[in-house]
C-alpha cells in the first residue's frame, strides 16, 4: 500500500473536527483503554524544553478523551521521564514490556531519538517523536523505519533557516566581508547548527567573503558564567554571532551579554532563542536580532485572525497551562492527533481497530493541518517518516501588550528550500541536506 | 587585551566554588560525611534570593541598590539555614558513622528531593534576577566593559575567606573545629558538646552554600539540574585542593577555576577532561590534595 493509503489524506489537529464514531453493532473495537506512553524531559536542565512539550501531548490526550477517545476508546497515559540515552532507553523498554503501551509519544533530545528508534522497531510499537530532530535518525540509524515517526522539522533546517534569515535581514550580501563568531553547545545539535549555518553563509555569500573569527563550545547546561566567551567574542571583532545556545544557556548568555555591551557591537543570529516558553524571553531582549524558533512554530503564527486553528490552540493551551505554547508543545500536540487521525482512517478502510502495521500506510504520505500550518509525513527516503512543515524565523521585537520579546516580521520559507528533497541520493556525512546544498545551490544566489 | 578579564572571571568563578567547597570540606572534615545534597543548598539560595528580589523587594522598594544588595542575600541565607536545620541537619547527623554507602544513598536521595521541590515550587523554567547585575553597572577594564557586580563578589568572598581563616586559626571555636576534624573522638572525650557543635558546623556549611547561591543569582539564572553541575565541579575541587581542609577549599577552587578558564579559551571541548585528568594526577601524586588534607 505504501504511500497510496496516506497520500492525499489531510487530517486536522484539534477537537470538534468530526470524530469518527464506530457503529454500536459489530464495531470490532476493543473496549479496554488505549495505553499511551508519554516520555519527555520534565526534570533537570532540559525541563525548560521538555515540560511545555509534554503539556502539548497532555492537552491533546485530554481533548481526545473529552470528545470520546479514539473510536470510543479512552486514552490512558503512562508517564516516564526522559533523561540521558541509557536511562531513557531503559524507561522506554519498561513502558513497552511492563506497562504494555499501545503507542508512544516522546523525546526532545537528539541523543535519545536515535537510541529509542531501534527499540520501537524491534518491539513494533508506533512511536512519534516530537523533537530530537537530528538528521542522523533517519539518514543513518534507522533508514527504513516502519514504526517510528518524527513531526518536528529536521535539525539541519534550523541552521539553514537561521542563516538565510540573517543574510536577508542583515543585508549580508551587500557586505564585502562578514566576520562570523560562533558559539554553540558542544553536542550533536550545536555541531549540526554550526555546519549548516556555515555552509549557507559560504555558499550564498561566497567562501572568500566569510571569515570565522571565533568558535566557542560550552558544554550544554554546563556553563552559567559566559563571561570568558563573551569577552573572546568581543575581542574577535565579529560582525555576526551565530548561535544555537538554547533554554537556560541562552537566557544566561543574553543577559550577561547585555551587560558586556555585546549587542551594540555584534548582530546575533540564533536558531532557537525564542523557542523556549515565550514569556521567558523578557522585554530586555535586544531588538533586531534573528529570533529563531527551531525553524518550526511560534505561537503568533499563522496569524490568529486568519488561521483559527492556531488561535484556538493557543487559547486552549493557555487556559489549561497558563502559559503560551512552544514549538515543542505544538509538535507533541499534533503528533497525538496525527496518530488518532490515521487510526480512524484505517478503521474506515478495514472496519475494525487496526493493528500498528495497518496504521502505518495511513501515516506515510499523509498531511495534517496543525496550529503551525500543514505538516506532511514523508513516505520515501531520504528521511522516510520525517515530518515537514514550512520553516519560520524572524526578528526580535518587544511586544508592549504581551510584555516580552516576540518573533516579529516572520520570514516563512517553504521547507523544500531548506531541506534535502525526497528521492535525492548523496552522501550522508555530515548530513544529506549539507551535501544537497553543496551540490545544488548556486553560488552567490539567495534561494528565497 | 582580554587577559585581565580572564583573570577576573577566574577569580569570580573560584569565589562561588570556594563557598561550596568550603562547606563540603567542613562537613567532611568534621562529620566525615560526603554530602551529595550540599550543592542543592547553593541552588536553594539562588532560587530563594531570586524570588525574594523579584516578588518582595523590587515591588516594594523598587531598584534600590542597598536594598537589593542586602535584603535578598540576608533573607535568602536565613531561609537556607532554616531548611538545613529542618531537613539536612537531621539526615546528616543520622548518616554519621553509618558507612559510605549509606551516606551516599541518603544524601543522593536528598538531592533528588530537593530537585523535585524546586520544580514544584518554582516550575521547570530558569529563574533569574539580574537586577543587581544591571544596577551596579560596569567599569572599563583593559578597554572592555566589566560588570562591577563580579568585582563585588570577588571582594566580598575574599573578605569572607579571611574572616573564616581568622575564626579557624585565631579563635577558640576555630581550635575546636580543627581539633574535631583531626580527631573527633578525642575532642568528645575532652568534653566537647558534640551535638550542638555538629549542628553549628552543618549550619555554617549550609549558610556558605546558600550565600554562594545568593551571590550567584544576579549573574546567571538558576534552573533544575544546576545542583548536579556545581556538585561535580566542586568535588573535583575538593579532591585537587584537599578533602576536609580550609586551605584545600581555597586552593581547589582557584585551581579548578583557572583550569576551566584556560581550557575555555584554548580548547573548550576538553574542559571537563582536563579537570578530571588533573584530579587523577593529584590523587596519584598527592592523595591528600595540594592544599593538604589534614582536616580543617
Amino acid at each position: 500500500m505504501g504511500a497510496v493509503a496516506g497520500a492525499g489524506a489531510v487530517y486536522v489537529a484539534g477537537p470538534g473536527r468530526g470524530e469518527v464514531k464506530p457503529p454500536e453493532v459489530g464495531a470490532r473495537i476493543p473496549t479496554t483503554p488505549l495505553k499511551v506512553g508519554l516520555q519527555y524531559m520534565t526534570k533537570g536542565g532540559g525541563a525548560a524544553w521538555g515540560d511545555p512539550t509534554y503539556k502539548g501531548a497532555r492537552l491533546a490526550v485530554e481533548e481526545i478523551n473529552a470528545a470520546g477517545g479514539i473510536l470510543g476508546r479512552r486514552l490512558e497515559f503512562v508517564e516516564r521521564d526522559e533523561a540521558g540515552a541509557d536511562a531513557t532507553k531503559a524507561e522506554f523498554e519498561k513502558l513497552i514490556t511492563v506497562d504494555k503501551i499501545d503507542v508512544h509519544f516522546c523525546c526532545i533530545s537528539s541523543g535519545n531519538t536515535p537510541a529509542l528508534a531501534p527499540i520501537a522497531e524491534e518491539y513494533k510499537v508506533l512511536t512519534f517523536f516530537a523533537d530530537g530532530c537530528t538528521d542522523i535518525l533517519f539518514e543513518k540509524t534507522v533508514t527504513n523505519p516502519m514504526y517510528t515517526f518524527r513531526v518536528t522539522n529536521i535539525q539541519s533546517a534550523d541552521g539553514v533557516t537561521a542563516a538565510l534569515g540573517a543574510i536577508k535581514f542583515f543585508n549580508l550580501m551587500e557586505k564585502d566581508k562578514v566576520r562570523v563568531a560562533h558559539i554553540h553547545p558542544d553536542y550533536a545539535y550545536g555541531r549540526n547548527a554550526y555546519q549548516h549555518i556555515q555552509v549557507v553563509f559560504e555558499k550564498v555569500l561566497g567562501k572568500d567573503r566569510v571569515e570565522i573569527v571565533y568558535e566557542g563550545w560550552p558544554k550544554l547546561f554546563g556553563v552559567t558564567d559566559f563571561g570568558p566567551f563573551i569577552t573572546s567574542i568581543l575581542a574577535s571583532g565579529a560582525d555576526v554571532l551565530a548561535t544555537s545556545l538554547w533554554a537556560a544557556d541562552w537566557i544566561n548568555f543574553y543577559k550577561q551579554a547585555l551587560g558586556y555591551g555585546l549587542f551594540k557591537k555584534v548582530k546575533v543570529v540564533s536558531t532557537i532563542s525564542h523557542g523556549i516558553a515565550p514569556h521567558m524571553v523578557e522585554s530586555d531582549y535586544p531588538e533586531g536580532q534573528i529570533a529563531g524558533v527551531h525553524a518550526n512554530y511560534y505561537f503568533l503564527y499563522p496569524e490568529h485572525e486568519s488561521y483559527p486553528l492556531n488561535r484556538d490552540f493557543v487559547r486552549r493551551f493557555y487556559e489549561r497551562w497558563k502559559e503560551y505554547p512552544t514549538n515543542g508543545s505544538e509538535g507533541a500536540y499534533v503528533s497525538v492527533y496525527l496518530y488518532k487521525s490515521a487510526v480512524e482512517r484505517a478503521y474506515q478502510a478495514l472496519g475494525r481497530w487496526p493493528e500498528p502495521e495497518e496504521v502505518i500506510p495511513f501515516l506515510e504520505g499523509a498531511s495534517i493541518l496543525g496550529p503551525a500550518g500543514i505538516l506532511s509525513i514523508r513516505a520515501r527516503p531520504p528521511n522516510k517518516h520525517q515530518g515537514y512543515k514550512n520553516a519560520i524565523t524572524g526578528i526580535s521585537r518587544v511586544d508592549p501588550k504581551l510584555g516580552f520579546s516576540i518573533v516579529a516580521d516572520p520570514l516563512r520559507i517553504p521547507v523544500e528550500r531548506v531541506t534535502v528533497p525526497e528521492g535525492w541520493e548523496g552522501p550522508t556525512e555530515p548530513t544529506m541536506t549539507y551535501n544537497w546544498i553543496m551540490a545544488t545551490w548556486r553560488e552567490g544566489v539567495l534561494p528565497i | 587585551m582580554a587577559l585581565p578579564i580572564y583573570v577576573l572571571d577566574t577569580l569570580f568563578y573560584s569565589s562561588l566554588l570556594f563557598l561550596i567547597i568550603a562547606g563540603l570540606n567542613l562537613i567532611y572534615g568534621i562529620l566525615r560525611v560526603v554530602n551529595l545534597a550540599h550543592a542543592s543548598l547553593f541552588t536553594l539560595g539562588a532560587y530563594a534570593t531570586a524570588w525574594i528580589t523579584t516578588s518582595l523587594i523590587v515591588p516594594r522598594l523598587g531598584e534600590n541598590l542597598l536594598a537589593l544588595m542586602v535584603l535578598p542575600l540576608v533573607l535568602g541565607v536565613i531561609l537556607v539555614i532554616l531548611v538545613s536545620l529542618a531537613l539536612v541537619t537531621p539526615l546528616l547527623r543520622y548518616s554519621q558513622g553509618r558507612g559510605d554507602a549509606f551516606q551516599l544513598i541518603v544524601t543522593f536521595g536528598l538531592l533528588i528531593i530537593f530537585e523535585d521541590l524546586f520544580k514544584l515550587i518554582w516550575g521547570p523554567y530558569p529563574v533569574s534576577a539580574y537586577n543587581l547585575f544591571f544596577q551596579t553597572g560596569f567599569v572599563d577594564v583593559a578597554g572592555l566593559r566589566y560588570p562591577v557586580y563580579k568585582l563585588y563578589v570577588i571582594l566580598f568572598t575574599a573578605i569572607l575567606a579571611l574572616a573564616l581563616w581568622y575564626v579557624t586559626y585565631r579563635t577558640a571555636f576555630g581550635i575546636v573545629l580543627r581539633a574535631s576534624s583531626m580527631d573527633p573522638h578525642m575532642a568528645t572525650a575532652l568534653g566537647l558538646n558534640t551535638s550542638r557543635f555538629l549542628i553549628i558546623v552543618i549550619v555554617l556549611a549550609s549558610a556558605l552554600a546558600g550565600l554562594g547561591g545568593s551571590l550567584y543569582i544576579p549573574v546567571a539564572s538558576v534552573q533544575l539540574g544546576l545542583s548536579t553541575e556545581f556538585l561535580v565541579i566542586a568535588f573535583v575541587g575538593m579532591v585537587i585542593g584537599g578533602l576536609g581542609s580550609f586551605v584545600g577549599a581555597v586552593v581547589g577552587s582557584l585551581i579548578v577555576s583557572s583550569l576551566r578558564t584556560l581550557t575555555l579559551i584554548v580548547f573548550p571541548e576538553l574542559e571537563l577532561v582536563v579537570l578530571y585528568l588533573v584530579a587523577v594526577i593529584v590523587l596519584l601524586w598527592k592523595p591528600e590534595g595540594i592544599g593538604g588534607g589534614r582536616g580543617w
